[in-house]
């Protein structure tokens, strides 16, 4: 081997491999960097880079998407082919999974026609030999020319031997044989891009500009075999070959994966077992979360109370404790729920549970012409529609993300279940449960319907084919779940605080002005003019239109809003400094011990009881008076369907773009408010 | 025969693959080509799609694009 010297003070380096070999980790384990891990072909969606230093040299990293080939048109190959093509890093690292290794040398032997300087990198030796499968390092450098080191990237395992290869890497040689008639068409070419000259001669390729002479060869090979076959195939005999000679295999019985599938995927116990599955994800997110979203309301009531005891005039007061504290509040709120789903999905994610989804229920998505992973971000809309919408990632068609976005919103999630319970209790006192769960089943068939109405977003002739690699299981590295989780809830907080913080000060301004009786405030003013588009719905009452305005922001406020318009503002209590601080302390500690006793709670069968209601005393007679129950049955579907709050809005126009988060707001609007005059027209 | 009428956990090789270009893409740069031995583990609980064995690869396939692929006769 003769090394390419590599004299620069930065290198540029690219990592490339099949999906779900560990490229993501590996740069992990050798940066110590947050990029994300997941066992989901497709975690790495754009091209992520990162700069770092090692050993006195500036390394930037490209972590490309995982792919199969280099040629073809799905985005991943063409992120990839761009990146390599039009600006060649300095190194190129092919990562390859020991225990696939034919499979994962196609593309290894692919890459190698480019002629770039190339590091192979072994990864996941350690399930290679779990299941009787050992490659010998050395033969397989020897056969490619390039060095190629063993890793197990998620410990670390081989990582300064990476760093070291990386610094003297040689150029790749191209290995593959052509038959006779290729390499002349070849040779004629006359391209000195060894795997330019092969696709020109192969196949049409995005991006790839064909010459004249390149058609004509091309035109001519075609008489003889199809060239995109007699390429692919000479790549798969190399790659078979190489295998044969570097890989010895023990026989094995059943794998483990395969016996947790023969579980997992019973033909009768697969689809309950499921269900049960996404019930504990709720369970384990409700549980947790409820301790610390009680413990912020303690942290609010100090706060103001703080704010309370310096004797203020009486709107400023009332705008650090009821605008900027509340604000914050409601921003933070979400923070527990949120991180607790994250921390579900990315244990779903990485240890290979979700693809087993999408084997279960391709043919349920199917009918609303969806794929069956897209179940997922559907089921999350339950807990939270804003890490749902975040989650549509896992598919890999743009179209289908943006449907099942659009869907999302009709979910019922937690924040809402407040207010059915409250307006369950007092209209349906004896059938409640059967409304909410009505609620939630509307919810749902109307986000199929809104997706299955879309599916013209998606062209025939995308590349969706149903073929999916089915991970081995392997159980996900906390650290890695636990960062993934936080990373992601403070993508959110950094995203949604702004609007949620600014709509809340909004609603106080509307309370504030002009000042005097809440009755003749600019909030009553604006909430009276909603009257008259709810009156079909029959909602008459002011305050119960009003409600809707912060319900916009975060369905969690709709109790509280109710609470204030119709019993008046609660009085802040002053509180001492000492005294606050004591108040943290002891609700600090309260909050550790709810959380430590939720932990056997989780083990239990699902109960069809609805949590009890915490409304302020007084509310349920209040409200029980300002409608009759047709009225309270069409404002509870209404608020079910209207729009998406706030943080989901901000979601989809970050993911998709303005134009569809307000496309998302009209429609939901429409649908909530023609659902809603069904409603009252059937109930009364 | 074709792969969606191969009975449960019986072996065949494959003959060819017909269909889009995508799809025999797909199916190439993940090593089912002609030649390759394969197998039939199992079916969905809803009876579509069927998951494969290739090796040590496990494949999720609906049973119209395992029409496409073909079987040589034993």
């Amino acid at each position: 081997m003769t090394a390419v010297q590599i004299d620069k003070r930065c290198l540029r380096i690219a990592t490339v491999g099949n999906p779900n070999v560990g490229k993501s980790s590996l740069i992990n384990a050798v940066a110590g960097s947050n990029l994300s891990v997941g066992n989901w072909p497709g975690t790495t969606v754009d091209r992520l880079s990162i700069s770092f230093d090692m050993d006195q040299v500036r390394v930037e990293w490209v972590d490309l998407p995982g792919t199969y080939s280099l040629a073809g048109a799905t985005s991943e190959e063409s992120i990839t082919r761009e990146e390599l093509l039009n600006s060649p890093p300095d190194v190129v690292v092919s990562v390859l999974d020991a225990g696939n290794l034919e499979r994962n040398l196609g593309l290894c032997l692919e890459l190698s026609e480019l002629g770039l300087p190339m590091v192979v990198v072994l990864n996941l030796v350690d399930e290679a030999r779990a299941h009787g499968i050992e490659v010998d390092p050395r033969k397989l450098a020897d056969c490619l020319g390039v060095e190629v080191i063993e890793t197990v990237a998620s410990r670390g395992t081989g990582c300064d031997e990476v760093k070291q290869a990386l610094l003297r890497a040689c150029a790749s040689r191209s290995l593959v044989v052509y038959p006779e008639h290729f390499q002349s068409a070849l040779h004629q070419l006359g391209e000195s891009n060894r795997w330019r000259a092969i696709s020109l001669l192969s196949e049409e390729v995005p991006g790839l500009e064909t010459s004249e002479l390149s058609r004509k060869l091309r035109g001519q090979l075609e008489q003889v075999q199809d060239p995109f076959l007699c390429v692919a195939e000479a790549r798969l005999n190399m790659a078979r070959h190489l295998t044969g000679d570097v890989e010895v295999r023990l026989q094995q019985g059943a794998s483990l994966s395969e016996k947790i599938d023969r579980v997992l995927l019973h033909p009768w116990l697969g689809l309950p077992l499921f269900l049960l599955g996404m019930l504990e994800v709720f369970r384990f997110t409700y549980l947790f979360s409820a301790p610390w979203i009680a413990y912020l309301e303690v942290v609010k009531a100090v706060l103001s109370g703080w704010v309370a005891s310096w004797g203020l005039p009486p709107l400023a007061q009332s705008f650090l404790a009821h605008g900027v504290i509340d604000g914050a509040g409601t921003v933070a709120a979400f923070s527990p729920v949120l991180f607790l789903l994250y921390l579900a999905m990315a244990f779903l994610e990485a240890s290979g549970l979700l693809a087993r989804t999408t084997f279960l229920f391709d043919q349920v998505m199917k009918w609303v012409g969806l794929p069956g992973r897209s179940l997922i971000p559907l089921l999350l809309g339950f807990g939270c529609n804003v890490p749902a919408i975040y989650s549509t990632r896992i598919l890999p068609n743009l179209g289908d993300r943006l449907r099942v976005a659009l869907a999302i919103p009709f979910m019922a999630c937690s924040a809402r279940l407040t207010v059915f319970v409250l307006f369950g209790a007092i209209f349906f006192p004896k059938n409640a449960p059967y409304v909410v769960l009505g609620l939630y089943l509307l919810g749902l068939l109307l986000g199929l319907l809104t997706a299955f109405l879309t599916r013209g977003l998606v062209p025939k002739d995308s590349d969706r084919t149903g073929i999916m690699e089915m991970p081995p299981y392997r159980f996900p590295s906390w650290k890695a779940i636990f960062r993934q989780a936080w990373l992601r809830t403070r993508s959110f907080l950094r995203d949604a605080a702004g609007p949620i913080l600014g709509a809340v000060l909004l609603v106080w301004f509307l309370h504030q002005v002009p000042s005097g009786q809440p009755e003749n405030s600019l909030y009553a003013g604006v909430s009276r003019a909603l009257t008259v588009p709810l009156a079909p719905l029959g909602v008459h009452d002011w305050r119960l239109a009003g409600a809707l305005m912060p319900g916009f922001i975060a369905k969690e406020v709709v109790v509280g809003t109710l609470g204030v318009s119709f019993l008046g503002e609660e009085a802040v209590a002053a509180c001492g400094p000492l005294d606050g601080l004591q108040q943290l302390g002891s609700g600090f500690l309260i909050a550790l011990r709810d959380t430590l006793l939720a932990v056997p709670q989780l083990v239990g069968l699902p109960s069809a009881e609805l949590p009890p209601d915490e409304s302020p005393g007084g509310l349920s007679a209040a409200i029980g008076r300002a409608c009759d129950s047709a009225g309270a049955l069409a404002y509870m579907v209404f608020l079910l369907l209207y729009t998406p709050c706030v943080a989901t809005v901000a979601a989809i126009g970050y993911e998709f773009g303005r134009r569809w988060a307000i496309f998302s707001v009209i429609w939901q609007i429409s649908v909530a408010w023609l659902a809603g005059w069904i409603t009252y027209r059937l109930a009364s | 025969m074709t792969l969606d009428q191969l009975p449960l956990n019986q072996g065949a090789v494959v003959e060819r693959i017909t269909g889009p270009r995508p799809f025999v893409r797909r199916l190439l740069s993940l090593g089912v080509s002609p030649g390759s031995g394969i197998r039939v583990v199992r079916s969905a609980p809803l009876g579509d799609p069927i998951q494969v064995q290739i090796g040590r690869l496990q494949l999720a396939i609906r049973r119209s694009e395992a029409g496409q692929v073909h079987l040589q006769q034993s």
